[in-house]
């Protein structure tokens, strides 16, 4: 049967919005290439290659935050996500599936698509690490609402590419912590929101960071912030943005 | 983990299944092979096959079955499309014709029940998808793929399963279990034979096939099988070609997941249908990942363990730089591996007990040692065999550390461990006598200084190798797997260490060396060691397999979306204003300046001129095609892109602009996007349609130019190691007319240690590059080049240039290049010459007295062979001595290039000083390559590691040579590393596909030389008696002729007849060039084949003359005993024998396989005036001639006909073709 979607962006082909540099794709790997580009570029004494070294020094040296500063279209919904420390803005192109549990579609410029479903991530793509056939078997317990308090178990299974790996099953835990001081939250107080960790108990996130969720105190089920590792070197953060009206009074 | 009755209810027939033969395993044998067979189920597929809509996209179709995400499984989408079927449908008639036809006719039993099998699956025409993610394929409409009418797309559940596919025709279904490994799988299904299994080839359900290395001795990392996979696992003894397994899993590729199980069930007889084994127990502990072996560098910066090296080596197109320090030496490295079979590279040694020289001189600087190294692998490991290597160490230099050893190495699980001999320096413990002193008593001492091969160094001291005692070494390498980044090492070291270069080096008190090894990331490893028993080493490795670099280029601009269709603007483009924009815009996209823009018919014309640049021209021909599709008029239905540089012509593409944006606006199947993507480079100037009214043309004059840091050092010199000079370069390059442009480059140099820098060496040669040092030091700003220069074509192939000026830092002049070269050609010539001044020390305007003229005529070849290309330039140099310079180079498809050089002159090894000649390493990097932002330039480290004076080059600038590389017929195949094709089966390694598991190339051709002579002995055998007796009656009849002949030449010895005679017998020399021309690659694949047929031939009638000589020993006529002079069998000198002439056998065996396959019996003539050369010099008489000439004819022939002959599985001839598919080909009987 037909998605029971709901088209945001204005038209298709999808025009995201243009933001240089809003793309992740391999930006860890420039990063981790580039001083060692530059420097072999220096030794090599290449003159005419100077543009693009020069380029190259600006991008790793001089690296602003693309997120900063833009004029943002009011039609359109953002979320600032981070990938390895990386900003970019993503633009909400669909939401798929019933009203009760729909799921977020957001684009960055670079065509990546990233799902989040009540806040929490349920798959990438076009990433260089994707999570593809997320499910909760048994469902996904509610919030925990107290300062301490603690969810059942209940189970995730996700499929990851690249590397073929298919139905990984992991059980995982909700407890309430206290606001973190380390997050990538940006431009917000942490102490604002309450913060939720999960846990995974058993599988193969077990030696992942907890994932961690900044949620609105006035809609207790709101979620602002969230971030979460998808692997040891793939850690997401995502962001309600602008930060003005992103938090329900 | 789930208990076996746990399978996913999604998994609908296949768990009925299981669940049904359940019930029966208590009852089951309990041994391999004997389980329960699955019964067979109706042909209903359990897939979920809707109707596509011709037209749609799949996203469209996905989001029609509410499928936004892919569903469940997504791996599980296929996609079959019509177009594909024909293809697929050869694939399954070559498939059948191997089974029925040559592992059949080997024997092999379950042939048979394959073939069946293989007869019952359908041809699907399946391509895999990279995605089933319907709104990412809605945002990458480049793949999308367009449904067309007569395509299926299904859906499916995860089958639940796994198959194991056997060598013998069974197929063993089990539960899938989560990232549970594949030889897990395999294992269960084998039991005990399951460590026969080296490969394995994963089917996965996404339609990819990986192959999975297994065992013990050649693990590495591998994804697990998915649900529905299938693993095909042929164990070693069986022998299945590598090849047909391809083929095999690339077929099964085609099946959507699980059903190809299922309809094994209908067409294997029951003793052969699909089971699950009766032993088999599921285990809830998921089996380690298999890992690579960590082989990291030894102190050396070879490969190996600690002072000891290993027949390991890095991967192909790897560097390493390895910093160590055991007292006294501490020693930089640096090493590549430009081929699989060779690691080779230079170090310098700080040899702290020893100073460089006098105080006065170098003050209290260590000596200092420049080495150079080489280690060739011989063959490649195997489960049986072991990976063995020949190495060198200070192969060219002060032979202060010279050695020679040979190593084998054998993997076992976390294990490695080596066991090898050591002569030299490596084997000073000297325990052996050196077993080859049983050859030749030679052997048993090592010579050194002059008996070994020179005083001067640099040379190589042949006559030491492998010469004196030897020593035993080698060690073991363990990486656990509970520690997965560290290594330890253990060895014996072959040096006791009491006879070191230089005394106060305390000797060993122990042979045991100790280390351990941390990765300390993909690309460095720190080791600490325990050496001697008494000391304490320290390294440092930095490695990376340069081949592989490569970057997304984030930093570019976006080039325009392509649309489906020409934009509705597009046709606004006719102002030159708006032209000249699309000029800057292709530009900014590419890199490339544009000429002139030309519109006519439905062709536009777009003329790039310089520069060119380096590489990775398709990506840029993409940006460029997307700015012209998104401004051109919707009209220009071709565009010709031309390439020039300075008005050179280079070459010319032309696109069909719906053809290309087909490709881009969809995900075709792979024959179609065959068709779409048909380009092929042409010669400049054919027929560009009618594009002759021109909108766009640059002026005639440019300035470009750009500062950039620049950094010149100076290694290993007596005023301290390292000597440098930083600061600034400025450049320029101006047009000034059609194909006249300046160059020049201004260095200031800021930041330097030149008031250490004292020495000038010594020379007995003219001063014309020792002098150096007065032109670094004696300026700050200097000019370093500034000259003008003239190009023209004078024809399609030929090429010239005038130029004057500052040529290089050092010389000033004038001088003109001519070159020919052809468009596409393997070959080019050129001849330059210059008449040049030497400069002043401060690099301005003046000049010094000494003049001279300089040129070479150059030979560039590219061979063909492993992407290497070959320079010989003969010449005067700038001391005024004659010689050769040779380069050999391998370029990478990433446009790394790893090269060595050596000029040898006239000028004598004493007279050229320290080093006996120049030589050097060099690696260039394209910028693209490391960047994240597109540049058309490369970066080169050349290591010279002398500045002599002898064999002292010109430095030019540019050459034509350079200016015409757009004429290379690779300039469009270089791009960047690591590409992801997801064509079905390119998983595979092609190269590998060619080989026969011996070391490619060197071994592989003896491999194939070898399996040649043995059907060749065979062919002989099998000869009727007839032509042996016609032969001895040839034979026996001309050596009625022998006595006249000989009392013939022995009249005719004047100088003309002595010069016929004289190149009469080098004919089989020219003939064995031209054959070898021939197997490079200059013509086409049957010249090729002709050709190394033919060079094989001349090898094996070589051997077999031989034999004949060491039977017969006959005395040749100038020996002056008459014509039956014999001596017995392996006599003194039988080796010299007259009979039979080796000459004229290897010049009919060069000649015959050309002259019968191109019909051409002329070359016979030429065979056949080599006898007359060997009859006027008196080596031989008519009748040796006669045997030679007949048995080389005979051997020949022979050997054709093995190429002509070959069978399927069994010498099937491979070719690759450009569009990267292999086709094997044979002549069935």
């Amino acid at each position: 049967m037909p998605v029971a979607a709901r088209s945001v962006s204005p038209s298709l082909p999808l025009k995201v919005q243009a933001l240089p540099g809003s793309g992740f794709l391999l930006q860890k790997r420039f990063q981790r290439v580039a001083p060692l580009a530059v420097v072999l570029s220096l030794l090599a004494a290449c003159s005419t290659g100077a543009s693009a070294v020069r380029t190259t020094l600006s991008g790793v040296v001089f690296e602003n935050d693309p997120t900063a500063n833009v004029a943002l279209n009011s039609k359109l919904f953002y979320e600032r996500v981070t990938l390895g420390g990386h900003p970019a803005l993503l633009v909400l192109g669909f939401e798929d599936g019933p009203a009760a549990g729909k799921t977020e579609v957001w684009y960055s410029h670079e065509r990546e698509v990233l799902r989040l479903q009540g806040g929490r991530l349920i798959g990438t793509a076009g990433m260089t690490l994707n999570w593809t056939a997320v499910s909760f078997p048994d469902g996904v317990p509610a919030w925990p609402t107290g300062d301490t308090e603690t969810s059942a178990v209940f189970r995730r299974r996700h499929s990851a590419e690249p590397g073929h790996l298919t139905d990984l099953d992991e059980t995982l835990q909700l407890t309430s912590i206290a606001p973190p001081s380390n997050s990538g939250l940006k431009d917000l107080d942490p102490a604002k929101l309450r913060w939720v960790e999960e846990r995974v108990l058993t599988g193969v996130g077990r030696a992942l960071p907890p994932a961690r969720y900044g949620l609105s105190r006035a809609l207790p089920s709101r979620v602002v912030y969230g971030e979460q590792c998808l692997a040891g070197a793939f850690c997401l953060t995502w962001q309600r943005w602008p930060v003005t009206g992103a938090v329900p009074e | 983990m789930k208990p076996a009755l746990a399978v996913p209810q999604q998994s609908r027939v296949l768990t009925r299944q299981i669940l049904l033969i359940l019930p029966w395993l208590a009852l089951a044998p309990d041994s391999w092979g004997n389980g329960q067979t699955v019964p067979p189920t109706p042909p209903s597929a359990p897939m979920n096959a809707t109707a596509v809509r011709p037209g749609e996209r799949l996203s469209d179709w996905l989001l029609r079955q509410g499928l936004p995400a892919g569903g469940s499984f997504p791996a599980g989408l296929v996609w079959q499309s019509a177009n594909e079927k024909p293809d697929q449908a050869d694939w399954k008639r070559e498939l059948l014709l191997w089974l029925r036809g040559g592992l059949s006719g080997r024997g092999d039993q379950a042939a048979p029940a394959f073939a069946d099998w293989i007869q019952h699956l359908p041809v699907t025409g399946r391509v895999p998808l990279p995605s089933a993610d319907a709104r990412l394929l809605q945002a990458r409409i480049q793949e999308d793929p367009v449904l067309a009418a007569g395509d299926e797309i299904s859906t499916m559940a995860a089958p639940g399963t796994v198959a194991v596919l056997r060598d013998d025709a069974r197929i063993c279904l089990l539960p899938f279990v989560a990232g549970q490994q594949a030889g897990a799988y395999v294992a269960a299904c084998y039991g005990q034979n399951a460590d026969q299994v080296d490969v394995a080839w994963v089917v996965q359900a996404d339609g990819h096939v990986q192959r999975a290395r297994l065992a013990e001795w050649n693990a590495s990392p591998q994804d697990p099988p998915t649900p529905g996979a299938v693993i095909w696992s042929p164990r070693r003894e069986v022998g299945w070609p590598l090849l047909l397994s391809e083929r095999l899993a690339r077929f099964l590729a085609t099946q959507a997941p699980g059903s190809a199980v299922l309809v094994a069930g209908l067409a294997m007889a029951p003793a052969e249908a699909p089971y699950v084994p009766a032993a088999f127990k599921l285990s809830s502990q998921l089996s380690l990942a298999p890992r690579d072996f960590h082989f990291s560098g030894n102190d050396w910066g070879t490969t190996g363990l600690l002072q000891t090296p290993t027949a390991r080596m890095m991967p192909e197109g790897s560097y390493r730089v390895t910093l160590s320090h055991v007292y006294p030496y501490g020693r930089a490295n640096i090493m590549l591996q430009p081929f699989e079979w060779l690691e080779a590279g230079f170090r310098y040694t700080n040899i702290q007990n020893e100073l460089y020289g006098p105080t006065a001189l170098s003050g209290t600087q260590a000596y200092k040692d420049k080495s150079v190294d080489a280690k060739l692998k011989l063959s490649r490991e195997s489960a049986t065999s072991p990976e063995v290597a020949l190495g060198f160490v200070d192969l060219a230099g002060t032979g202060l550390f010279s050695s020679e050893y040979l190593v084998a190495s054998k993997r076992k699980g976390d294990w490695d461990a080596s066991l090898g001999l050591a002569w030299g320096y490596l084997g000073n413990r000297a325990e052996l006598r050196n077993p080859l002193a049983a050859a030749s008593s030679a052997f048993a001492t090592r010579p050194t200084g002059a008996s070994a091969g020179g005083t001067t160094g640099g040379q190589l001291a042949t006559g030491a190798f492998f010469h004196g005692p030897a020593s035993i070494i080698g060690g073991l390498q363990y990486q656990p797997a509970w520690l997965p980044n560290w290594q330890f090492k253990a060895e014996l070291d072959g040096n006791n260490y009491h006879g070191e270069p230089f005394p106060g080096v305390k000797p060993a008190t122990s042979p045991l060396n100790l280390g351990v090894v941390y990765n300390a990331s993909n690309n460095a490893d720190l080791s600490v060691g325990f050496e001697r028993g008494n000391q304490l080493m320290v390294s440092l490795q930095l490695y990376d397999q340069l081949s592989q670099a490569h970057i997304p280029k984030v930093l570019d601009t976006p080039p325009p979306e392509v649309l489906p269709e020409s934009p509705a603007d597009a046709a606004a483009a006719a102002s030159r204003e708006a032209w000249a924009q699309i000029a800057q815009l292709l530009l900014e996209q590419t890199g490339w300046p544009v000429k002139s823009i030309a519109l006519g018919g439905n062709t536009l014309q777009v003329v790039f001129d310089p520069p060119i640049g380096a590489l990775y021209a398709r990506e840029r021909v993409d940006r460029a095609l997307a700015v012209l599709h998104r401004y051109a008029p919707a009209g220009a239905l071709r565009f010709v892109l031309t390439f020039t540089e300075y008005g050179l012509p280079q070459t010319e593409l032309v696109v069909r602009r719906a053809d290309w944006v087909t490709d881009h606006i969809s995900r075709l199947p792979p024959s179609a996007h065959r068709a779409a993507t048909d380009v092929h480079p042409r010669p400049v100037g054919g027929d560009v349609g009618g594009a002759d009214t021109a909108v766009y043309s640059r002026p005639s004059y440019s300035l470009n130019g750009g500062i950039a840091p620049m950094f010149h050092p100076n290694i290993g010199g007596p005023d301290g190691f390292l000597i440098y000079a930083a600061g600034v370069s400025a450049s320029f390059d101006a047009q000034l007319g059609e194909g006249t442009f300046a160059l020049g480059n201004v260095d200031g140099r800021i930041l330097d240690n030149y008031s250490l820098f004292k020495f000038d060496a010594p020379s007995l040669l003219p001063h014309v590059r020792t002098n150096f040092r007065q032109f670094l030091t004696t300026s700050r700003v200097t000019l370093t080049n500034l000259q003008v220069n003239h190009v023209e074509a004078l024809s399609d192939d030929s090429f010239a240039m005038a130029y004057g000026g500052v040529l290089e830092f050092m010389y000033a002049g004038v001088g003109g290049e001519y070159l020919y070269r052809p468009w596409n050609s393997h070959f080019a010539l050129g001849v330059d010459v210059n008449r040049v001044q030497q400069r002043g020390y401060d690099q301005r305007f003046d000049l010094q007295s000494y003049k001279t003229t300089v040129g070479n005529l150059t030979l560039y070849w590219d061979t063909g062979w492993e992407h290497v290309k070959s320079t010989v330039s003969y010449g005067r140099y700038l001391a005024g001595d004659v010689g050769a310079t040779f380069t050999f180079n391998r370029t990478f498809d990433n446009g790394a290039t790893m090269g060595i050089f050596f000029t040898k002159t006239n000028v004598s090894a004493a007279q050229y000083g320290e080093g006996s000649f120049d030589k050097g390493i060099f690696l260039n990097l394209p910028f693209d390559a490391v960047l994240p932002k597109s540049s058309s330039n490369l970066m080169s480290f050349v290591w010279d590691p002398l500045v002599r004076d002898g064999g002292a080059r010109l430095n030019r600038g540019v050459s034509l040579y350079s200016l015409t590389d757009g004429r290379d017929e690779r300039f469009f195949d270089y791009h960047a590393a690591g590409r992801n094709r997801w064509d079905l089966g390119d998983d595979a390694d092609l190269d590998a596909l060619a080989s026969s598991g011996q070391v490619h190339p060197i071994t592989s051709l003896a491999a194939d030389v070898g399996h040649t002579g043995v059907r060749l002995a065979g062919q002989f055998w099998n000869q009727p008696a007839s032509t042996w007796l016609t032969a001895a009656g040839l034979i026996g009849g001309s050596a009625l002729l022998d006595k006249p002949l000989a009392s013939f030449a022995a009249k005719h010895q004047t100088a003309i007849y002595n010069r016929l005679g004289s190149d009469a017998t080098a004919m089989p020399y020219f003939l064995a060039v031209g054959a070898g021309l021939a197997a490079t690659g200059t013509g086409d694949s049957l010249l090729d084949q002709t050709g190394w047929t033919a060079l094989k031939s001349a090898l094996l009638d070589y051997g077999l003359n031989l034999g004949a000589k060491l039977a017969v020993d006959r005395a040749r006529p100038v020996a002056g005993t008459g014509t039956y002079q014999f001596g017995g069998p392996l006599g003194k000198g039988a080796a010299n024998s007259s009979f039979m002439s080796e000459h004229v056998g290897v010049a009919f065996a060069l000649v015959t396989p050309f002259a019968q396959i191109y019909n051409a019996p002329a070359l016979y003539a030429l065979a056949g005036a080599t006898a007359f050369g060997r009859i006027q010099q008196q080596q031989h008489f008519l009748s040796d001639t006669v045997a030679g000439g007949l048995f080389g004819y005979m051997v020949g022939g022979l050997t054709l006909s093995q190429q002509r002959d070959a069978r399927p599985g069994e010498g099937v001839r491979l070719s690759i073709g450009t569009d990267r598919t292999i086709r094997a080909y044979w002549e069935l009987p």
